[in-house]
């Protein structure tokens, strides 16, 4: 698999340009070519979610998309959303409503959570389960999610309980 | 992976030009969601990669003289989120929201639902149920097909995406009394294959079934269509409550799912069957009433 | 009255929760070192075959492959747990689908994965046992030819006169009961990387629940001393007792480095988490009850046959917790128990949240519930009735010194009760139901005279930031946050201070790592013990400094300040300058090595082996869908005595997650093998539940102030799962009239249940 492609495309503000092969997935350029490895590998297959990035502001798979499909589009991963090295108001809701155990799918989970309330700032439970069911967690029973989500919304100043 | 070219054609001429390019060897990719496993499990091995998403043409998605016309490179969320669904094609929204989780839904395509083959691909079961009919180009020429007839075998297409492209799917809008659904069992409520579905799309005139069609997945090698339930619908008068129990045990009586260890014996899965048809054709027999009102 | 604490028993978000929701924090396979290869492992495709041949031949010749080992490579020394009957790469035959055959290093994962392909290895298969009843059939084909009868391990525990107290009950009955196959998975597929330095000492990264226990194992593997290996561990994500034990890649992984001379990482896919990590034993319960006409519970029999798949591992130990723990549940006057492991070519099995606890809870429970129905007693009633309490020393010899058992069970059956749905809807084609069950389990585990404590560190630097070192590792539970939480509140200082670094055997002290829900009573203990006594120094050289008597010194706030004057003070960071930068040379560092005042279990498994006991008690609400069998859980409430919640937004967090996989045991999840195969190796057909699938949770912390645990702590990890399956099937009979003897309860049994002729169903 050689690098014979240039990929280029706005990635967490900033131009990028990237040698790819063209079956390379988006993930496996983010960890292992742009060293981004806040995006995390689960599964490989879709199943999981960990590896959720921002495909022109909605979230994709990037273990499912080919690297190649970002060509003159915008990504986003979780080091963008934090890129000023202040926490964005979701990443402190997630960190203030006890809805990080180990992790691993955090990352994932919270840029989902910034699709949902980029389109809708004042979502419902039902909404909110619609947006993160392409999320499997282990540790928390998602309970926690439900919280942290309805916290950043209030902290986005668009929505009151 | 042996893939060494990706390429964006912008028009369906230059998409076959591709395809001529590389002999067989170039494959079309839409959404890829399933294409990226048939790569990594070595199942394909093209040489080249044929990116429709931007083909201009291929991303309509648009009501046009009575037609629901749906491009190649629309995605399920398109679908589901498209303002007319809701109200005129319920079925196809249910089932373009039924598939695995918002971050496929965002990639994967309804047209690649189609070729993709899948018997019980949620989308196409619900296109099938529909009678959509899809538009074909090859350097052959432009054909179009009924969806149900593209299935050639579990997971393969009649459909040769070395050489031919859907360019989009069409369904003709359903007029005034009729009514649709799209219910499922999977193992839990998201990222799940389904257990069972079923599409049920109806037409009431005067108080009967005009027309019904139903569509189940997977129950064989393609959508599968209970005909006899059907037949039995068409001139059943709505107050008729037992009619739907009746049209479900007659589509079970007509399916062979087969025994599997993850989703089900045949025995329980033709229940299943049963039940979801009659839940289908009674909520899809409530639209077609609200829409007479 | 009981102090007012300043970080303990409060919600502080988790000390390593800003790395995570960052992206920062950096798991394995988010490290890599100059020069490293990627490693991958040829596995068994035959449930149980003979190798005729290996031949890495091809795969050698492939440009990028660096290194192709088989079993002639490897020492040949067996290694495991208990029955050591595992070697690192398969010489003789295989004996399971995944059992490691080769391996091969290459600078990409590509390539190696490549290679395989290439490694041609010859099999003559032969028959093989793919469950309990052909493992024990007479002439059945051995797993392993030194086991006759495939049978690994047997245990036989009496205590008091069962024969007797059966003979004096008003009532005798016995069910059998059964456990599904289930996989801890974690999120973080597991891995390691393995690095030689030229000294000749081997370095490990591996996000491992036991850290110590590792270096050890991976010294016998590989013939090695432990201190000649450094195990170091970067952020785990999620183990749920899958990672306690190193698995055959581990010491592949440094072989393989060590041939090529390059540290060489191998993360497994998910398809390899699912053929070759390790389920929960499955096993088959039979249980036999003797109770009065009053509903007293008396005495207790069980006969278990457990499915240890290909290789021991755990499996040993675990099931003489299934053998035992039940019994110390309720008052008995008498049990006996007889447990055979028997040897299956499936997968090798081990821990998972509960450590075969869970199993048994599920026979217990769901026998405790349908004996009180038969009886016409209250389920909840005869529970109260019989349940431990404190002072009690149980038939094993477990000293009870706190418990809340009879507050959880009367908490979770009185919140389940209110505001219930009807019964019937749609004119009973929608049932509803309730039931209740109950957990005890440890905080640590003592077996004989062994260490069961932990070590911790604490010093201080010059600016006054505090760092903790301790062996127990946090696997996304929150024992950092603890341990940060325990020496900010004795230390007086702002929790911000504090840095709990990161597990490495060359430099942490010794523990024995995150397992039997130990990790808060223990190794919070010990961070206790070591933080007061670096208060004492620094509060010794403040005196000096103020003038003053330090017995009438006290620190908060990051302020030392005279008692009766606390207008006199001098910040923590001026006198930990001054201890360390001056001619002082105060040390403000401690190491103290605890070991919790239990006895430990004797030859017959009697004794006081735990710190402390957890009770808990799940109540749950269920709907059933009678027409398709589809069984919905609405509502759990939970109830754990937890002895005092150092941070009650993480005890809630283990609960919730508890219950999540408690469910999914129960419903959702299994491993499906036909013929020996796996049928179900990802995570679209293994089944866990998502977001959509959630019941409403509401927890309760019940407090009982253990006397030992710090600041009355004890473990909530493990006994978050265990009540929440047998709760399950009680409210099914509630709803159904029907009993559930076996796991998982699926749709499809539910409707098998409901219509005894099914092609009834279908007219």
């Amino acid at each position: 698999m050689s690098d014979t492609h240039l990929l280029k495309f706005v990635l967490n503000g900033e131009e990028v340009e990237v040698m790819v092969a063209p079956a390379e997935t988006l993930l496996d350029v983010l960890r292992k070519k742009l060293l981004l490895t806040g995006t995390k590998k689960g599964c490989a297959e879709g199943e999981c979610g960990a590896c959720t990035v921002l495909l022109e502001g909605k979230p994709v798979n990037s273990c499912l998309v080919l690297a190649m499909k970002a060509h003159g589009k915008t990504v986003m991963t979780i080091e963008g959303l934090s890129a000023t090295g202040e926490l964005h108001p979701i990443q402190e809701a997630f960190l203030e409503a006890g809805a990080v155990q180990c992790g691993f799918c955090t990352p994932g989970v919270i840029l989902s959570a910034k699709a949902l309330l980029d389109r809708e700032p004042a979502p419902s439970d039902e909404e909110i389960k619609n947006e993160l069911a392409g999320h499997l967690c282990r540790c928390t029973g998602y309970i926690q999610f439900l919280e942290a989500v309805k916290r950043a919304a209030v902290k986005l100043g668009k929505f009151n309980f | 992976m042996s893939v060494q070219h990706y390429v964006f054609p912008e028009t369906i001429a230059e998409c076959l030009q591709e395809m001529n390019r590389f002999h067989g060897q170039g494959r079309l990719i839409a959404g890829g969601t399933d294409l990226m496993i048939w790569l990594r499990k070595k199942k394909v091995a093209p040489v080249a990669l044929i990116d429709v998403t931007r083909i201009a043409e291929l991303n309509q998605l648009e009501i046009k003289d009575g037609n629901l016309l749906i491009g190649a490179a629309v995605t399920h969320a398109q679908v589901a989120a498209h303002a007319g669904m809701r109200a005129l094609l319920h079925v196809l929204a249910e089932a373009c929201n039924s598939v695995g989780s918002p971050q496929i839904r965002n990639i994967a395509t309804v047209v690649g639902n189609v070729v993709s083959a899948q018997p019980a691909g949620d989308a196409a079961v619900a296109l099938v149920a529909l009678n959509a009919r899809a538009r074909i180009v090859s350097a052959e020429g432009s054909r179009v097909e009924p969806v149900e007839e593209l299935y050639a075998g579990v997971g393969r297409s009649k459909i040769d995406s070395t050489r031919e492209l859907v360019t989009l799917v069409e369904v003709l809008l359903p007029g005034p009394g009729s009514g649709s659904a799209f219910l499922r069992i999977a193992p839990r409520n998201a990222l799940a294959l389904p257990v069972v579905n079923v599409a049920a799309v109806v037409t009431v005139a005067d108080g009967k079934i005009s027309a019904a069609r139903l569509a189940a997945g997977p129950m064989g090698e393609k959508p599968f269509r209970p005909r006899r339930a059907e037949e039995f619908l068409v001139g059943t008068d709505v107050r008729e409550q037992t009619a739907w129990e009746e049209a479900g045990a007659l589509a079970a009586r007509e399916a062979n799912p087969r025994d599997s260890l993850l989703r089900g014996s045949s025995l329980y899965r033709k229940h299943l069957l049963q039940v979801l048809t009659r839940r289908a054709l009674q909520s899809a027999v409530a639209r077609a009433l609200e829409r007479q009102e | 009255m009981q102090k007012e604490y300043s970080t303990i028993g409060k919600n502080v978000p988790f000390v390593d929760a800003r790395e995570k929701v960052t992206g920062r924090a950096k798991y394995l396979d988010d490290l890599s070192f100059p020069g490293m290869l990627y490693g991958k492992i040829l596995r068994s495709p035959y449930p149980h075959a003979r190798i005729v041949n290996v031949d890495p031949g091809r795969a050698l010749s492939l440009p990028g492959v660096k290194a192709v080992i088989t079993a002639a490579d490897c020492p040949a020394t067996r290694f495991g747990l208990e029955i050591p009957d595992v070697s690192i790469l398969a010489g003789d035959k295989v004996r399971y689908v995944g059992d490691e055959v080769a391996a091969v290093s290459a600078v990409s994962e590509e390539i190696a994965e490549e290679a395989l392909s290439l490694i041609k290895v010859e099999y003559a298969p032969l028959p093989s046992v793919d469950d309990l009843e052909a493992a024990l059939a007479p002439g059945a084909p051995l797993v392993h030819d030194d086991k006759p009868g495939n049978i690994g391990k047997a245990y036989k525990i009496e205590r008091g006169d069962v024969d007797a107290d059966f003979a004096g009950c008003d009532y005798v009955f016995e069910e059998e009961f059964a456990t599904s196959r289930v996989l801890p998975c974690y999120l973080e597929p597991f891995g390691v990387i393995a690095s030689w330095e030229n000294d000749g000492w081997l370095t490990i990264w591996t996000g491992i629940q036991a850290a110590f226990h590792a270096r050890f194992e991976l010294a016998r593997a590989l013939n090695m001393q432990p201190s000649d290996i450094s195990v170091k561990v970067p952020y785990i994500g999620g183990g749920f007792g899958g990672k306690i034990w190193i698995r055959n890649f581990h010491p592949i992984a440094a072989l393989l480095a060590k041939k090529t001379g390059r540290p060489v990482k191998i993360v497994l896919s998910r398809e390899e988490e699912f053929l070759a990590s390790r389920p929960r034993v499955a096993a088959r319960i039979k249980v036999k009850l003797g109770l009065m006409r009053d509903g007293t519970l008396v005495c207790k029999e069980m006969k278990i046959t457990a499915d240890n798949g290909a290789y021991s591992w755990a499996a040993p130990k675990i099931l003489l917790n299934m053998a035992m723990r039940t019994d110390c549940l309720y008052r008995f006057r008498s049990t006996r128990t007889e447990a055979v492991l028997v040897y299956t070519n499936k997968t090798p099995t081990s821990g998972f949240r509960g450590y075969g606890n869970a199993q048994s809870h599920f026979a217990l429970e769901s026998m405790v519930d349908l004996c009180a129905r038969k009886l016409g007693l209250d389920p909840v009633e005869v529970r109260l009735k019989n349940a431990v309490r404190r002072g009690d020393t149980t038939l094993h010899g477990w000293k009870i010194r706190s418990c809340g058992l009879g507050e959880c069970i009367e908490k979770v059956s009185a919140a389940i009760q209110l505001n219930r749905l009807p019964k019937e809807k749609q004119g009973g084609k929608i049932r509803r139901g309730v039931g209740v069950a109950c957990v005890t389990h440890v905080s640590g585990n003592r077996a004989g005279n062994n260490f069961d404590g932990s070590c911790a560190l604490v010093r201080f630097q010059e600016d006054g930031k505090l760092l903790v070192y301790s062996g127990e590792s946090d696997m996304g539970q929150g024992a950092r946050t603890v341990f940060a939480q325990i020496a900010a509140e004795i230390l007086g200082i702002p929790l911000e201070s504090v840095k709990v670094m990161p597990l490495d055997t060359d430099i942490s002290p010794f523990g024995y790592g995150t397992y039997s829900s130990r990790v808060t009573t223990v190794g919070g203990k010990a961070v206790l013990l070591a933080a007061q006594q670096v208060r004492e120094q620094l509060l010794t050289l403040a005196g000096k400094i103020l003038n003053e008597d330090p017995s009438g010194l006290d620190v908060k706030d990051g302020q030392i300040f005279v008692r009766l004057d606390p207008g006199r003070h001098i910040p923590v960071a001026e006198v930990c300058r001054a201890g360390i930068r001056t001619r002082e040379a105060a040390a403000l560092t401690a190491y103290v090595s605890y070991d919790p005042p239990t006895e430990g279990a004797d030859g017959n498994f009697y004794g006081d082996y735990s710190s402390a006991y957890n009770y808990g008690a799940h109540a749950v609400e269920v709907e059933v869908d009678t027409e398709t069998g589809q069984v919905r859980v609405l509502r759990v409430a939970a109830a754990h005595d937890v002895g005092y919640p150092i941070n009650p937004n993480g005890v809630r967090g283990q609960i919730y997650g508890g219950v999540t996989q408690g469910v999914g045991w129960a419903l959702y999840e299994n491993l499906v093998y036909k013929g020996g195969v796996l049928q179900n190796p990802s995570l679209s057909s293994y089944i866990l539940l998502t977001i959509k699938d959630m019941p409403e949770v509401e927890p309760f912390i019940v407090k009982t102030n253990d006397p030992v645990g710090p600041y009355g702590a004890k473990g909530v990890g493990e006994p978050a799962l265990i009540p929440t399956p047998p709760a399950i099937a009680n409210a099914l009979e509630d709803a159904l009239g029907v009993r559930f003897y076996d796991l998982p309860i699926t749709p499809e049994k539910v409707f098998l249940a409901l219509y005894a002729r099914p092609e009834e169903a279908e007219k």
